[in-house]
């Protein structure tokens, strides 16, 4: 090792305890995840270290959780799971002859629109490089996550100044974040469809936490998809969409 | 389609085994690991956020987050429990970092370790965890407190290096340096004492 690399060596090393307390900058979290590719030694002793921050959390005051906290995620988790199946529109069976075109079609056609039209142009990410972000996500801690941040569009002009989403995109599925959504009633849920060629596939449903912000799935496959979607939808969730949406989020 | 497991079945699973069948959108697995880590889970939270309400909501998220990105977990980088508690712990520093005007709350030195549970609810991983509990608080006591201070303030507080440097006002490398003496302690005094578990890791 040359007496340069050894000294870079060195310095990464000093970082390591920072790095695993997820305390050092991003450029610097960076720079030591590329060191720490090539270099089995602070491998090694991040390893090491790593049960002590582990037990951390063991260190502060146990409470248990509130009663219906219980109640309440395991009322989603039963949804999502009960509302994963993709379904198919076939629109000359379930519409009438001479039915009114789907909204989803026009809605298309929105979208195919300068974006200076639009009603409302959201985009929303933190971290935003280059449609990039580079962060390790909060969803694994200090490992590498590469996502790319999609434009989101709200059709609606009087929601536009409200709501706030960003669809991140981790290789064939996505995480979409939203904020200052429209509260639900008790019996509605939001859901999030996969838009293939005009052809709208349920991906997941979702509720509002207490701030009207939310964390929805997307499962994808996004691999072909035109956009991803979001409508207020009866609880349980809906095979097609039944009402307009209030996000549109196109891709690439 | 696979036999659905009986309740007392999905008990007996471990973590990572559990993982498995919430990958595969099983919401009964996901209840025994909320059994399991959701005491925990909301501790945390409420430790770094300080507020009942706002520490539901980001176990609320990190939990729906463990459902919904389930085939992200990895089990070679470590285990069900650290992973669902760095998502916590992510998740409520965000928390901490939006609520404006509200700085984190900085005793580090908690001065009970509380098992919530009666002797008679405790299995022997929560004795285990009990057990550790202790330990850490054992160690974290013994440590100089200028070095808790800078591991409180990056883990439960969220803030860098940088910005602990000027909170104390102490040189970087001297916080930096503080930061790895006390991680070290932290690491050894688990290795003398833990046993077989945590002492198996593999020195550097």
């Amino acid at each position: 090792m040359s007496p340069a690399r050894y000294a870079d060596h060195e310095r990464m090393r000093d970082d390591l305890a920072a790095f695993a307390l997820d305390a050092l900058l991003p450029d610097e979290a960076d720079e030591l995840r590329d060191h720490l590719q090539g270099c089995e030694s602070c491998r090694a002793q991040l390893r090491w270290l790593r049960p002590a921050i582990d037990v951390l959390p063991a260190s502060v005051e146990q409470r248990p959780p509130p009663e219906g906290l219980r109640a309440s995620l395991l009322a989603v988790v039963h949804e999502e799971a009960g509302a994963t199946a993709p379904a198919r529109f076939a629109e000359s069976t379930r519409e009438p002859a001479g039915s009114r075109t789907p909204w989803w079609r026009s809605f298309g056609g929105f979208a195919l629109r300068p974006a200076g039209a639009l009603a409302a142009v959201v985009l929303l990410a933190a971290g935003i490089g280059g449609g990039y972000a580079l962060r390790g996500g909060a969803d694994e801690p200090l490992s590498e996550q590469r996502s790319q941040d999609v434009e989101v569009k709200v059709p609606e002009a009087g929601l536009a100044d409200a709501i706030s989403a960003t669809l991140e995109v981790h290789g064939n599925s996505g995480t979409l974040h939203v904020q200052e959504m429209p509260k639900l009633r008790p019996d509605e849920v939001y859901e999030v469809w996969v838009d293939r060629a005009g052809v709208m596939e349920p991906a997941s449903v979702f509720v509002l936490n207490r701030d009207r912000t939310a964390e929805a799935a997307v499962p994808g496959p996004l691999a072909g998809a035109d956009a991803v979607l979001v409508t207020r939808e009866p609880r349980g969730g809906s095979q097609q969409p039944t009402n307009p949406p209030l996000l549109r989020a196109a891709l690439d | 389609m696979a036999k659905k497991l009986t309740p007392e079945a999905l008990q007996r699973l471990a973590d990572e085994d559990l993982m498995t069948l919430v990958r595969g959108r099983d919401p009964d697995a996901f209840a025994v690991l909320y059994d399991r880590h959701g005491g925990a889970a909301y501790s945390l939270a409420h430790r770094i956020v300080g507020g009942s309400e706002v520490a539901e909501d980001v176990t609320q998220e990190a939990f729906l987050s463990v459902w919904r990105s389930g085939a992200r977990f990895d089990a070679g980088r470590g285990s069900v429990r650290s992973w669902t508690l760095g998502i916590v712990r992510n998740r409520a520093i965000d928390a901490l970092r939006r609520a404006s005007g509200s700085a984190p709350k900085l005793d580090f030195d908690d001065e009970a370790v509380l098992e919530t549970q009666s002797s008679g609810e405790l299995t022997d991983a929560a004795a285990i965890r009990r057990e550790t509990a202790r330990r850490v608080r054992g160690a974290l006591g013994g440590l100089p407190s200028e070095q808790s201070e800078v591991i409180g303030l990056a883990y439960f507080g969220g803030f860098t290096h940088s910005e602990i440097a000027e909170m104390i006002g102490a040189p970087l490398g001297t916080v930096k340096g503080r930061m790895r003496l006390g991680l070290e302690k932290i690491r050894v005094t688990l290795a003398e004492g833990m046993g077989a578990e945590l002492a198996s890791e593999m020195l550097p």
